[in-house]
Protein backbone atom coordinates (compact mmCIF):
# COMPACT_ATOMS: atom_id res chain seq x y z
CA UNK A 1 0.00 0.00 0.00
CA UNK A 2 2.68 2.30 1.08
CA UNK A 3 4.35 2.14 -2.29
CA UNK A 4 1.18 2.64 -4.32
CA UNK A 5 0.55 5.82 -1.81
CA UNK A 6 3.92 7.50 -3.07
CA UNK A 7 3.37 6.54 -6.74
CA UNK A 8 -0.03 8.53 -6.63
CA UNK A 9 1.39 11.08 -4.15
CA UNK A 10 4.94 11.75 -5.28
CA UNK A 11 4.89 10.44 -9.25
CA UNK A 12 1.35 11.54 -10.27
CA UNK A 13 1.32 14.32 -7.93
CA UNK A 14 -2.10 13.76 -6.92
CA UNK A 15 -3.45 15.85 -3.80
CA UNK A 16 -6.08 13.92 -2.64
CA UNK A 17 -5.37 10.67 -1.23
CA UNK A 18 -6.19 8.74 1.81
CA UNK A 19 -5.77 5.50 3.17
CA UNK A 20 -8.77 3.73 4.37
CA UNK A 21 -7.67 0.69 6.50
CA UNK A 22 -10.11 -2.30 5.94
CA UNK A 23 -9.89 -5.07 8.38
CA UNK A 24 -11.98 -7.79 7.01
CA UNK A 25 -9.53 -7.48 3.70
CA UNK A 26 -6.66 -7.52 5.53
CA UNK A 27 -5.26 -4.50 3.23
CA UNK A 28 -5.86 -0.77 3.27
CA UNK A 29 -7.56 0.80 0.12
CA UNK A 30 -7.01 4.74 -0.61
CA UNK A 31 -9.42 6.62 -1.67
CA UNK A 32 -8.11 9.52 -4.59
CA UNK A 33 -9.77 11.96 -6.51
CA UNK A 34 -7.92 11.61 -10.11
CA UNK A 35 -6.71 14.88 -11.53
CA UNK A 36 -8.89 16.62 -14.20
CA UNK A 37 -11.94 14.79 -13.11
CA UNK A 38 -15.36 15.49 -11.51
CA UNK A 39 -14.76 17.27 -8.01
CA UNK A 40 -16.71 14.60 -6.48
CA UNK A 41 -15.72 11.89 -8.35
CA UNK A 42 -13.25 9.44 -6.19
CA UNK A 43 -11.26 5.91 -7.19
CA UNK A 44 -11.28 3.54 -4.58
CA UNK A 45 -7.86 1.91 -5.32
CA UNK A 46 -7.21 -1.65 -3.63
CA UNK A 47 -3.55 -2.58 -3.70
CA UNK A 48 -2.74 -6.03 -4.90
CA UNK A 49 1.11 -7.94 -5.83
CA UNK A 50 1.31 -8.75 -9.19
CA UNK A 51 1.29 -12.74 -7.66
CA UNK A 52 -1.97 -12.30 -5.60
CA UNK A 53 -4.88 -14.66 -7.30
CA UNK A 54 -7.84 -13.67 -7.78
CA UNK A 55 -11.09 -14.92 -8.98
CA UNK A 56 -14.75 -13.46 -10.08
CA UNK A 57 -15.38 -15.13 -6.17
CA UNK A 58 -13.23 -13.08 -4.91
CA UNK A 59 -13.66 -9.61 -7.03
CA UNK A 60 -17.54 -9.98 -5.85
CA UNK A 61 -16.20 -10.21 -1.88
CA UNK A 62 -14.44 -7.36 -2.92
CA UNK A 63 -17.10 -5.43 -4.03
CA UNK A 64 -19.56 -6.36 -1.26
CA UNK A 65 -16.77 -5.50 1.48
CA UNK A 66 -16.07 -2.53 0.33
CA UNK A 67 -20.01 -1.25 -0.63
CA UNK A 68 -20.13 -2.24 3.06
CA UNK A 69 -17.76 0.04 4.11
CA UNK A 70 -19.77 2.90 2.43
CA UNK A 71 -17.10 3.46 -0.13
CA UNK A 72 -18.10 5.53 -3.32
CA UNK A 73 -17.19 6.57 -6.41
CA UNK A 74 -19.52 9.09 -7.08
CA UNK A 75 -21.78 9.18 -3.98
CA UNK A 76 -23.70 6.51 -6.01
CA UNK A 77 -23.32 2.99 -4.59
CA UNK A 78 -19.58 1.62 -5.91
CA UNK A 79 -19.67 0.58 -9.45
CA UNK A 80 -16.00 0.56 -9.99
CA UNK A 81 -12.48 -0.61 -8.25
CA UNK A 82 -9.42 0.25 -9.27
CA UNK A 83 -6.49 -2.54 -8.71
CA UNK A 84 -2.87 -0.97 -8.32
CA UNK A 85 -1.04 -3.79 -9.08
CA UNK A 86 2.46 -3.51 -7.86
CA UNK A 87 5.51 -5.81 -9.28
CA UNK A 88 8.88 -6.75 -7.26
CA UNK A 89 10.52 -4.36 -9.50
CA UNK A 90 8.56 -1.51 -8.10
CA UNK A 91 6.19 -1.06 -11.19
CA UNK A 92 2.56 -0.29 -10.80
CA UNK A 93 -0.45 -0.45 -13.03
CA UNK A 94 -3.71 0.63 -12.38
CA UNK A 95 -6.84 -1.25 -13.87
CA UNK A 96 -10.87 -0.39 -13.32
CA UNK A 97 -13.18 -3.75 -12.45
CA UNK A 98 -16.44 -2.55 -13.11
CA UNK A 99 -19.23 -4.01 -11.70
CA UNK A 100 -21.39 -4.82 -15.12
CA UNK A 101 -21.13 -3.91 -18.44
CA UNK A 102 -18.78 -0.38 -18.62
CA UNK A 103 -20.77 1.07 -21.74
CA UNK A 104 -18.99 3.00 -24.19
CA UNK A 105 -19.90 5.02 -26.91
CA UNK A 106 -21.24 3.02 -30.00
CA UNK A 107 -18.90 3.26 -32.63
CA UNK A 108 -20.73 2.53 -36.23
CA UNK B 1 -42.01 -21.50 -39.42
CA UNK B 2 -40.11 -23.65 -37.60
CA UNK B 3 -36.05 -23.25 -38.95
CA UNK B 4 -34.91 -26.05 -40.54
CA UNK B 5 -30.94 -27.15 -39.34
CA UNK B 6 -29.05 -29.37 -41.20
CA UNK B 7 -26.40 -31.06 -39.32
CA UNK B 8 -22.97 -32.09 -41.64
CA UNK B 9 -20.98 -33.83 -39.07
CA UNK B 10 -21.09 -31.80 -36.04
CA UNK B 11 -21.20 -28.46 -37.84
CA UNK B 12 -25.13 -27.07 -37.51
CA UNK B 13 -25.69 -25.61 -41.24
CA UNK B 14 -28.45 -23.51 -42.79
CA UNK B 15 -28.59 -23.79 -46.67
CA UNK B 16 -31.76 -21.40 -47.08
CA UNK B 17 -31.40 -17.31 -47.73
CA UNK B 18 -34.63 -16.51 -46.09
CA UNK B 19 -33.67 -18.61 -43.14
CA UNK B 20 -30.57 -16.88 -42.44
CA UNK B 21 -32.15 -13.55 -42.80
CA UNK B 22 -34.70 -14.53 -40.45
CA UNK B 23 -31.99 -15.84 -37.67
CA UNK B 24 -30.28 -12.48 -37.98
CA UNK B 25 -33.53 -9.68 -38.30
CA UNK B 26 -35.46 -11.57 -35.70
CA UNK B 27 -33.75 -13.41 -33.88
CA UNK B 28 -30.14 -11.77 -33.31
CA UNK B 29 -27.97 -15.56 -34.54
CA UNK B 30 -25.47 -14.09 -36.47
CA UNK B 31 -23.58 -17.49 -37.54
CA UNK B 32 -20.80 -17.36 -39.78
CA UNK B 33 -21.09 -18.05 -43.91
CA UNK B 34 -18.49 -20.75 -44.56
CA UNK B 35 -19.04 -21.53 -48.31
CA UNK B 36 -17.12 -20.37 -51.45
CA UNK B 37 -18.75 -18.01 -53.74
CA UNK B 38 -18.57 -19.90 -57.64
CA UNK B 39 -17.40 -16.56 -58.97
CA UNK B 40 -15.44 -15.59 -56.65
CA UNK B 41 -13.59 -18.72 -55.43
CA UNK B 42 -9.74 -17.58 -54.84
CA UNK B 43 -10.47 -15.62 -51.73
CA UNK B 44 -12.42 -15.64 -48.59
CA UNK B 45 -13.06 -12.48 -47.45
CA UNK B 46 -16.20 -12.57 -49.08
CA UNK B 47 -17.96 -15.84 -48.16
CA UNK B 48 -22.02 -17.24 -49.15
CA UNK B 49 -23.97 -20.35 -47.81
CA UNK B 50 -24.07 -22.27 -45.82
CA UNK B 51 -24.15 -20.31 -42.24
CA UNK B 52 -22.26 -22.17 -39.85
CA UNK B 53 -24.23 -21.66 -36.37
CA UNK B 54 -22.07 -21.71 -33.24
CA UNK B 55 -23.06 -24.52 -31.00
CA UNK B 56 -24.18 -22.25 -28.62
CA UNK B 57 -26.80 -20.90 -30.93
CA UNK B 58 -28.04 -24.13 -31.97
CA UNK B 59 -28.95 -25.27 -28.51
CA UNK B 60 -30.28 -21.91 -28.33
CA UNK B 61 -32.90 -22.02 -31.04
CA UNK B 62 -33.45 -25.81 -29.94
CA UNK B 63 -34.89 -24.52 -26.57
CA UNK B 64 -36.83 -21.47 -27.89
CA UNK B 65 -38.47 -24.15 -29.72
CA UNK B 66 -37.33 -21.97 -33.24
CA UNK B 67 -35.82 -24.60 -34.81
CA UNK B 68 -35.33 -28.20 -35.39
CA UNK B 69 -32.10 -29.80 -36.07
CA UNK B 70 -32.00 -33.08 -38.63
CA UNK B 71 -30.60 -35.51 -37.46
CA UNK B 72 -32.49 -34.38 -34.04
CA UNK B 73 -30.34 -37.12 -32.20
CA UNK B 74 -26.93 -36.44 -32.93
CA UNK B 75 -26.99 -33.15 -31.21
CA UNK B 76 -26.04 -32.97 -27.51
CA UNK B 77 -24.61 -29.91 -26.64
CA UNK B 78 -23.53 -28.78 -23.92
CA UNK B 79 -21.72 -32.68 -22.38
CA UNK B 80 -18.67 -30.95 -20.18
CA UNK B 81 -18.87 -28.64 -17.47
CA UNK B 82 -16.89 -25.81 -19.51
CA UNK B 83 -19.85 -26.03 -22.26
CA UNK B 84 -22.51 -25.80 -19.89
CA UNK B 85 -20.53 -23.01 -18.59
CA UNK B 86 -19.76 -20.92 -21.91
CA UNK B 87 -23.66 -21.45 -23.09
CA UNK B 88 -25.42 -20.33 -19.52
CA UNK B 89 -22.92 -16.99 -20.57
CA UNK B 90 -24.27 -17.25 -24.22
CA UNK B 91 -27.57 -17.21 -23.48
CA UNK B 92 -27.40 -14.26 -21.04
CA UNK B 93 -26.16 -12.48 -23.20
CA UNK B 94 -28.46 -13.52 -25.88
CA UNK B 95 -31.08 -12.70 -23.48
CA UNK B 96 -29.77 -8.93 -22.49
CA UNK B 97 -30.46 -7.94 -26.64
CA UNK B 98 -26.61 -8.59 -27.28
CA UNK B 99 -25.95 -9.92 -30.47
CA UNK B 100 -23.35 -12.85 -29.86
CA UNK B 101 -20.22 -13.60 -32.24
CA UNK B 102 -16.78 -16.14 -31.24
CA UNK B 103 -14.38 -14.29 -29.95
CA UNK B 104 -11.68 -16.21 -31.19
CA UNK B 105 -10.07 -13.37 -32.94
CA UNK B 106 -9.70 -11.27 -29.69
CA UNK B 107 -8.74 -13.69 -27.27
CA UNK B 108 -12.21 -14.32 -25.76
CA UNK B 109 -15.07 -16.77 -26.07
CA UNK B 110 -17.42 -14.01 -27.48
CA UNK B 111 -17.87 -10.76 -29.16
CA UNK B 112 -20.69 -9.34 -28.06
CA UNK B 113 -22.57 -6.14 -30.00
CA UNK B 114 -25.00 -3.61 -28.73
CA UNK B 115 -26.13 -3.74 -32.79
CA UNK B 116 -26.01 -5.45 -35.78
CA UNK B 117 -22.52 -6.49 -36.32
CA UNK B 118 -22.92 -5.34 -39.91
CA UNK B 119 -23.44 -1.76 -38.72
CA UNK B 120 -21.33 -1.56 -35.57
CA UNK B 121 -17.96 -3.03 -34.25
CA UNK B 122 -18.32 -5.40 -30.83
CA UNK B 123 -18.28 -3.56 -28.14
CA UNK B 124 -17.61 -6.27 -25.19
CA UNK B 125 -14.88 -9.15 -25.27
CA UNK B 126 -16.47 -11.45 -22.87
CA UNK B 127 -14.82 -14.63 -21.49
CA UNK B 128 -16.93 -16.92 -19.57
CA UNK B 129 -15.20 -18.54 -15.92
CA UNK B 130 -16.02 -20.39 -12.76
CA UNK B 131 -16.80 -17.97 -10.15
CA UNK B 132 -13.32 -19.77 -8.58
CA UNK B 133 -11.28 -20.25 -11.31
CA UNK B 134 -8.30 -18.67 -10.73
CA UNK B 135 -6.99 -15.94 -12.89
CA UNK B 136 -3.67 -13.63 -11.51
CA UNK B 137 -3.54 -10.01 -11.91
CA UNK B 138 -1.32 -10.72 -15.04
CA UNK B 139 -4.79 -11.90 -16.44
CA UNK B 140 -6.17 -8.87 -15.68
CA UNK B 141 -3.51 -6.51 -17.09
CA UNK B 142 -3.80 -8.79 -20.65
CA UNK B 143 -7.07 -8.64 -20.84
CA UNK B 144 -7.19 -4.91 -20.07
CA UNK B 145 -4.47 -4.13 -22.37
CA UNK B 146 -6.03 -5.96 -24.67
CA UNK B 147 -9.16 -4.74 -24.82
CA UNK B 148 -7.83 -1.12 -25.08
CA UNK B 149 -6.13 -1.39 -27.81
CA UNK B 150 -8.55 -2.36 -30.03
CA UNK B 151 -10.83 -0.18 -28.28
CA UNK B 152 -13.09 -2.55 -27.00
CA UNK B 153 -14.05 -3.46 -23.42
CA UNK B 154 -12.99 -6.84 -22.06
CA UNK B 155 -15.68 -8.64 -19.47
CA UNK B 156 -15.80 -11.42 -17.19
CA UNK B 157 -19.14 -13.21 -16.76
CA UNK B 158 -19.56 -15.82 -14.19
CA UNK B 159 -22.89 -17.70 -12.81
CA UNK B 160 -24.01 -16.95 -9.37
CA UNK B 161 -24.05 -20.03 -7.12
CA UNK B 162 -27.66 -20.02 -7.76
CA UNK B 163 -26.75 -20.44 -11.69
CA UNK B 164 -24.42 -22.45 -11.31
CA UNK B 165 -24.23 -25.22 -14.05
CA UNK B 166 -24.16 -27.80 -11.57
CA UNK B 167 -27.28 -26.33 -9.95
CA UNK B 168 -30.80 -26.75 -11.33
CA UNK B 169 -31.16 -23.39 -13.41
CA UNK B 170 -34.20 -21.09 -13.87
CA UNK B 171 -34.81 -18.85 -16.47
CA UNK B 172 -32.90 -15.64 -16.57
CA UNK B 173 -34.90 -12.49 -16.27
CA UNK B 174 -34.18 -10.15 -19.61
CA UNK B 175 -32.67 -6.39 -17.59
CA UNK B 176 -31.57 -3.70 -19.29
CA UNK B 177 -27.17 -3.23 -19.75
CA UNK B 178 -26.40 -0.83 -16.91
CA UNK B 179 -23.26 0.14 -15.73
CA UNK B 180 -24.75 0.66 -12.46
CA UNK B 181 -25.15 -2.48 -11.62
CA UNK B 182 -28.62 -3.15 -12.32
CA UNK B 183 -28.12 -6.65 -13.62
CA UNK B 184 -29.20 -10.13 -13.54
CA UNK B 185 -28.97 -11.39 -10.24
CA UNK B 186 -27.86 -15.02 -11.99
CA UNK B 187 -24.51 -13.68 -13.46
CA UNK B 188 -21.42 -12.17 -12.21
CA UNK B 189 -20.54 -9.62 -14.77
CA UNK B 190 -17.49 -7.35 -14.33
CA UNK B 191 -16.01 -5.61 -17.20
CA UNK B 192 -12.32 -4.83 -17.14
CA UNK B 193 -10.40 -1.47 -18.14
CA UNK B 194 -7.23 0.05 -18.47
CA UNK B 195 -6.99 3.09 -15.94
CA UNK B 196 -5.27 5.28 -18.25
CA UNK B 197 -2.55 6.53 -15.68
Amino acid sequence: MRQVYLDLVLVKMWKQVEPIPMNTLENTVLLAHEPDTPTDHRLVIFPIHQDDALSTARISQLFTTLRGANLTNDGEQLSKITFAIHSPDSTIVYYHVYKGFNNKKEQP
Amino acid sequence: MIIKIKLCGDKPLVFDTQVVKELRCQHRIVGALIGTLPRLPLQNAFLGLPLQLLPEETTLLLKKELATVDPVESWTYPNTYAEQLRYQVFEYLWSRQLYVTSGLKFGGDYLAYLGDPMRFHSHYIVTAKDRHESMTTLDIISMGRLATNVKKTYVIISPTKEDHPHHSKEENNIDNIDSKDNISSKMDVYSIEWAGF
